[in-house]
């Protein structure tokens, strides 16, 4: 896990930072901020969220890649970590965009009992 | 430094006094909480209330702590022998974490059914507790079990573990993300509609009978509504980063001192640079929990927006709370971490138990990744 094992382009990025982990909690900063400040601003809907889905993907990437170690470990960690995401794609495709009763058509006994 | 002291006659005796200073400090913070709330300044009195009780807390484990050290002392067990069976794939686990789940049980289950229960459920866990930290503080690493089979031949069997078991934690969370994401899909709400919904500008109009108020609107209507959780994002990125820090030092063969005097105060030496850390990210931890209460306080007590109001605010509540309690469940096992690490227990030998650690920790800052901008934000 240490700086050897990164590639030629990492090493790159590392090098004015001191190692890889100062400049990946740097660009978690910088990204958070940009996300705060997209919302904040009220741009347009459809902006907001090519924003917020972007940097929550680079700040999955620089988490799980180098403050988890994925990035030089062995890849069978890689594999292990993306295999449920297909469930959880499925689930968001199987659950979250296609079921069309999925909002307000719950039987009695899914809700609670407020809500039933 | 696998012989666990920092040169103390009874290192146990500094765990117990460090626990009851703690507990000290809880009892001033529960005086604050009183204070303020006979002058009425709300989040100073939920924040004090909430950090004592997390303070307090960490105070018991503090002697917790001073007991396991006391007992590990008394059994001469200062080497890596957990007092179960092993052989040569190293030992063969333990029931404390069954019995801690257990305790967790009755626990939860205490909530809706009975004190007493709920008292029971206390007791386990801390039982459970004692145990675990007793059998984990002699391991100096040496004996770690590798695992046999593929695919993962040859790797250390805890971390397939803690990664197999972080996967299916993504699947709790993917549950929660995509029921909320039809729901929002289908749900007409600010992003649809511009009305006055939570009653601060009437000059919008009504709005229609089927208009949904999610949690971000309360949260992003101005800044210092905003400020809590933007806060917390910050303070989980930043105990992302330390827990980091504490896996560098601590995995290191030679410490090299840093350059600048306010560094080398704040990481004198080997032991202290990985103890301040783990401290670090306790304190940060703590931070995001006592924050992320102010706010439920501010939502269900000022915006009457309770677990009841709608399936909005249930998928909220469930959500952000099921995430408070996985950074809960981190607290606990860093308690642990920091008092083995004031009595230099952590070494390049067994670095790597703070790595699985901070595999956990890291996860919790990934799924806030997403909670964030899904519930706060947007």
């Amino acid at each position: 896990m240490g700086d050897h094992q990164l590639a030629g382009w990492e090493k790159a990025l590392a090098k004015p930072f001191g190692d890889i982990y100062n400049f990946n909690f740097i660009m978690l900063m910088v990204f958070t901020v940009i996300e705060v400040g997209a919302v904040y601003m009220e741009l347009e809907k459809y902006t907001t969220w090519v924003i917020l889905i972007s940097v929550g993907i680079i700040k999955v990437f620089g988490i799980a890649g180098w403050f988890m170690h994925l990035r030089g470990d062995p890849f069978i960690f890689t594999k292990t970590a993306v295999f449920p995401l297909f469930f959880v794609a499925l689930m968001i495709y199987g659950i979250g965009l296609s079921n069309p009763g999925g909002v307000d058509d719950f039987p009695s006994w899914c809700l609670p009992p407020w809500a039933a | 430094m696998s012989e666990h002291t920092n040169g103390n006659e009874s290192p146990w005796m500094g765990s117990v006094g460090i626990g009851i200073a703690l507990l000290g400090i809880a009892g001033g913070l529960f005086a604050v909480h009183l204070g303020a709330e006979m002058a009425h300044i709300h989040a100073l009195n939920v924040g004090a209330l909430v950090g004592s009780i997390l303070i307090g807390f960490y105070g018991l484990m503090g002697v917790v702590a001073g007991l396991v050290n006391s007992s590990v002392e008394a059994s001469g067990n200062g080497h890596d022998d957990h007092g179960d069976s092993h052989d040569k794939y190293g030992h063969h686990g333990s029931f404390s974490p069954i019995l801690m789940a257990l305790g967790l049980m009755l626990f939860l289950y205490g909530f809706v059914e009975s004190y007493l229960i709920l008292i029971l459920g206390l007791l386990i866990i801390f039982i459970a507790i004692f145990n675990w930290w007793r059998e984990d503080y002699p391991n100096d690493g040496k004996n770690e079990m590798k695992s046999l089979g593929q695919p993962y031949g040859g790797l250390d069997v805890r971390k397939v573990g803690i990664w197999i078991f972080l996967m299916s934690e993504c699947m709790v969370f993917g549950s929660f993300f995509s029921s909320y994401l039809r729901m929002r899909l289908g749900w007409t709400t600010h992003w649809d509609e511009s009305c006055n919904s939570i009653g601060e500008d009437p000059s919008l109009g009504v709005c229609s009978d089927n208009y949904v108020i999610v949690a971000s609107e309360y949260v992003t209507h101005n800044f210092w509504t905003l400020l809590p959780g933007a806060i917390n994002t910050f303070a989980l990125i930043l105990s992302s980063y330390t827990v980091v820090l504490a896996l560098k030092y601590a995995s290191a063969s030679s410490y090299v001192k840093p350059k600048t005097k306010l560094m080398q105060m704040w990481l004198p030496d080997q032991r202290r640079a990985v103890r301040n850390n783990l401290v670090a990210t306790l304190l940060l931890g703590t931070l995001f929990l006592v924050l992320k209460l102010v706010e439920w306080d501010h939502l269900i007590n000022d915006q009457d927006f309770t677990i009841k109001t709608s399936l909005a605010a249930s998928i909220f509540y469930v959500s952000t709370g099921a995430h408070g309690f996985h950074v809960f469940v981190g607290l606990i096992i860093l308690c642990f971490f920091c008092f083995k690490a004031q009595n230099g227990g952590w070494d390049k030998d067994n670095a790597q138990s703070i790595e699985y650690f901070g595999l956990y920790w890291h996860f919790v800052d990934l799924a806030w990744v997403a909670i964030f901008p899904a519930f706060y934000l947007y």
